[in-house]
């Protein structure tokens, strides 16, 4: 049918609209295909296969931040999996896991660079349930930055007082 | 330095330590111990990727006759530093209830420049860029320069307003975006939006982060290559050998021990005064953890989730009286620390942050009916 040509000239799904306004242009943005993320962003390349860069950070619909099954074969075990997370949250977790005497175990893995998720296996003693160990991790480390904030802040203040800042 | 010292576990009030070595506006050169390397490397991360500041993402090009094409004057145009002043205040366009944008979520900026009649070049800079609402009512002349800082130590005060451009040379011409010649102009719109540098580096408060830790080598986390007899003679030393003591002579190697002192240096585009960089980037990373704190809050220890907030009212009356918000099952002689979590006082995220502090969040507001509370552990 000759109306198509028409109709919708970009393929369903990724990208690939045609732009309001062909003199608009996006600094730097993948495509996107939620208008709200993106305003009116006329020319742009789209690249097929390219996930939008969001896609690291924001958690689509529906998608929870962590979810987590107890392992089956082995007592106090659980596997948690982070969405929209990496090593930055992977990494503080884990050494942080591994200095508590109740968890036996502790590990993350990235399972494919491309997609942004990371699992986390937790072993505890039985003490303590994995997920409880992973929260009292989060809460101990939320505590080490507050102290670590109010310490920078402190020598801040007393090098501002001294005024011998500026030898740089 | 004794790597045995662990940090947290012998009792005493050991945070982590920080020695400010040299600053001066946009950089900050500070020593950083008694923690962890872990803890270290995310705060590094997150300052790098994460925090929040704002950058031109969209321009509508009204007339370009210079000799830049459009994308590349759009590129251009995205990387300028813009203040960052305030940027908590704005939402991203995303969450905003606007169509498009507006001045909730956006900045508008308008370059309008030209070479009517000269032989000479006209050189565009960053600070022919005017704030205008979104309506194209120009914002507050804000023809603003950075005098720099008295003492080397600049703070957020001094930044100009939301999303101007930050100018720190000593011409007071920013960067230089295009030069046109005669007959050509340059009339352009840009839409200066809030983002992090996950999404597009042009977003990042960081030029670089500058990160050591054992200029000596001791814990051989480095293998040296060399060509001679010993690799000593054959590398120059680290600038930070002198903050540490060299292993003595014919110590035995301490396979287990730890780092626990970091040389970073901080240094940001401008956009945001270096102490706030640090601080928005723990504030960031709180948050993280805050966020995966909540989630596993209104979890069972079986992976189930409760029935969200319902639990609150729902269980109310059933569930063991709430145990004092952190005073879990395991809470203060925990194995890690002792010390009682800072937050729940005045930390970053008291209220004002999403995901924690917020209307009747999981944390602290449905502590009792957390399946801790009372669960067999
Ligand atoms: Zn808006």
């Amino acid at each position: 049918m000759a109306v198509d040509i028409y109709e919708s000239p970009s393929p369903k799904g990724k990208g690939g609209r045609m732009p309001y306004a062909h003199s608009s242009y996006s600094a730097g943005y993948a495509a996107n295909k939620d208008p709200r993320v993106n305003g009116n962003v006329g020319s742009k390349m789209v690249v097929d296969g390219v996930p939008d860069r969001h896609e690291l950070f924001l958690l689509a619909d529906g998608e929870k931040k962590i979810t987590f099954e107890p392992e089956t074969r082995v007592p106090n075990a659980a596997m948690f999996t982070f969405n929209k997370e990496d090593h930055t949250l992977g990494n503080l977790l884990r050494a942080k896991l591994v200095k508590s005497p109740h968890v036996m175990f502790a590990a993350y893995q990235v399972p494919h660079p491309l997609f942004a998720v990371f699992k986390l296996r937790v072993q505890t003693d039985g003490d303590v349930s994995p997920k409880e160990a992973v929260v009292q991790a989060c809460k101990d480390l939320v505590a080490e930055l507050q102290m670590l904030d109010q310490e920078f802040t402190k020598e801040w203040e007393l090098k501002k007082i001294a005024g011998a800042g500026a030898d740089m | 330095m004794d790597f045995n010292t662990e940090y947290g576990v012998d009792g005493e009030d050991t945070g982590p330590r920080v020695t400010i070595r040299r600053t001066n506006e946009t950089t900050i050169d500070f020593m950083l111990s008694s923690t962890s390397l872990s803890l270290a490397n995310s705060l590094r991360r997150t300052m790098l990727a994460e925090i929040p500041t704002i950058a031109v993402d969209l321009v509508e090009i009204e007339a370009n006759t210079s000799v830049l094409a459009d994308e590349f004057l759009a590129h251009r145009l995205g990387l300028i530093p813009l203040s960052t002043r305030n940027v908590e205040d704005m939402i991203y366009t995303r969450d905003c209830t606007c169509e498009e944008f507006c001045d909730n979520c956006a900045v508008i900026l308008r370059l309008h420049a030209a070479n009517r009649n000269s032989d000479e070049n006209v050189k565009v800079f960053a600070k022919d860029l005017f704030a205008e609402t979104v309506s194209g009512q120009p914002i507050q002349d804000a023809r603003y320069q950075r005098n720099g800082a008295v003492d080397g130590l600049s703070s957020s005060e001094e930044l100009p307003p939301r999303g101007q451009p930050v100018i720190m040379d000593p011409k007071g011409n920013g960067s230089l975006i295009c030069q046109l010649r005669r007959g050509q102009e340059l009339r352009v719109r840009c839409i200066a939006k809030k983002g992090i540098a996950k999404e597009h580096a042009k977003w990042a408060p960081t030029a670089a982060i500058g990160f050591e830790y054992d200029p000596h080598n001791k814990l051989r986390h480095t293998t040296l290559w060399y060509e001679g007899t010993n690799a000593k003679e054959e590398w120059p030393e680290s600038k930070n050998k002198d903050w540490e003591e060299p292993a003595p002579d014919g110590e035995a190697f301490r396979y287990d021990s730890e780092p626990t002192q970091f040389y970073v240096n901080l240094e940001g585009t401008g956009v945001m005064p270096p102490d706030q960089i640090l601080h928005a980037g723990i504030k960031t990373l709180q948050q993280k953890l805050a966020t995966v704190i909540q989630q596993l809050s209104t979890t069972t220890d079986s992976g189930h989730e409760l029935n969200g907030a319902a639990g609150d009212a729902g269980m109310g009356g059933m569930s063991p009286p709430d145990p004092a918000a952190n005073g879990t099952a395991y809470g203060n002689q925990t194995a890690y620390g002792g010390q009682t979590p800072a937050y729940a006082q005045q930390t970053a995220y008291g209220g004002q942050t999403p995901g924690y502090g917020g209307a009747g969040s999981a944390y602290g507001g449905m502590g009792g009916a957390t399946p801790y509370g009372r669960s067999g552990y």
